[in-house]
């Protein structure tokens, strides 16, 4: 695995407040452009809406929670190459309690309460030591997506990680 | 302390959470993204710092919208534009109130001054009616007496 991910560091939280000319490189923040161009006057998009080739460069660092059955232990309906890749198992047809503790996954899931509670999107940034000790700086977002435009279904997450950020 | 960014739009009147964020720099890029877009009226940035000893949580504006600026400013403007004019229009009615009072004490002085005319005059007729009657009726005495 390497060691920096496919997405530049800039890519993560920054430290410039100002908005920066041109196009937004965050993948948080593109994703949630995304969303909220499919959500439109709606209060939430179906999964229908989401096209994986019109977010091909993100796609893969995305994954999708079902909640429709068991909220509180929602399974993982999708998980896209690069969160595989960084998990290091196959992970699709999870439940969340399954995952692994100190993981891109599992600290990507751990606000799922709150955005069913809230439903609104929710960024959080946060750091974990993967298995070979190495910290890891991640940031990740929770979309919430429904069938009925009332109650969430489905929760659309994107993450995305930089391993030892103190070496660059 | 636990500290979270909610951007709140103005939708129906109301504001609403609209996304929630534990970055400042995130939350700020956003709302500046959402405040360049024509779908919402106005956009703010709320601080909310969760203190775990005193389970307090402290909320403040840390971001508003340039459109609720200048829609302060607009209602600013206009309410001194109206302040101006009720103004104005006050020292108007005072201006013309104060003329008519003194067109007014003008007239009232005028009469009284014709009213006193009149006075002196019946008067002075007065005194000359008496005086001929007087000369009038010695001499009727001295003529007969």
């Amino acid at each position: 695995m390497a060691e920096v991910m496919k997405l530049p560091e800039e890519s993560l939280e920054e430290a410039v407040p100002e908005r920066r000319p041109g196009k937004e490189r965050r993948l948080v923040l593109r994703l949630l452009d995304y969303w909220r161009g499919i959500t439109g006057d709606r209060n939430y998009p179906s999964l229908n809406d989401v096209r994986s080739d019109d977010i091909a460069d993100m796609w893969p660092f995305c994954f999708v929670l079902d909640v429709s059955e068991n909220a509180d232990d929602p399974l993982l309906r999708y998980v896209g190459e690069e969160i595989i890749e960084c998990y290091g198992a196959p992970c699709v047809n999870l439940r969340v309690s399954e995952i692994r503790k100190d993981s891109l996954l599992d600290v990507a899931t751990s606000y799922i309460s709150e955005i069913q509670r809230k439903g609104v999107p929710i960024s959080y940034g946060n750091s974990f030591k993967s298995d070979n000790g190495e910290g890891v700086l991640c940031r990740s977002i929770l979309l919430p997506l429904s069938d009925n435009n009332e109650t969430i279904s489905l929760i659309l997450g994107g993450a995305n990680y930089l391993k030892n950020p103190k070496s660059k | 302390m636990i500290v979270s960014y909610e951007i709140h739009t103005f939708v129906g009147g109301e504001w609403k959470i609209d996304s929630i964020f534990d970055s400042r720099d995130l939350a700020l890029s956003e709302a500046r993204r959402i405040d360049e877009g024509k779908r919402y009226s106005a956009v703010r940035v709320i601080e909310e710092s969760f203190d775990e000893g005193t389970q307090r949580v402290n909320s403040r504006t840390i971001y508003r919208g340039s459109k609720i600026d200048d829609e302060n400013a607009d209602a600013l403007e206009r309410k001194k534009r109206v302040r101006t004019e009720v103004q104005a229009r006050d020292a108007k009615k005072k201006i013309e109130k104060k003329q008519a009072a003194r067109a007014q004490a003008q007239k009232t002085k005028k009469k009284n001054f014709q009213g006193a005319m009149l006075m002196v005059f019946l008067k002075a007729t007065g005194i000359v009616i008496f005086g001929a009657g007087v000369i009038i009726g010695i001499r009727y005495l001295a003529l007969h007496f």
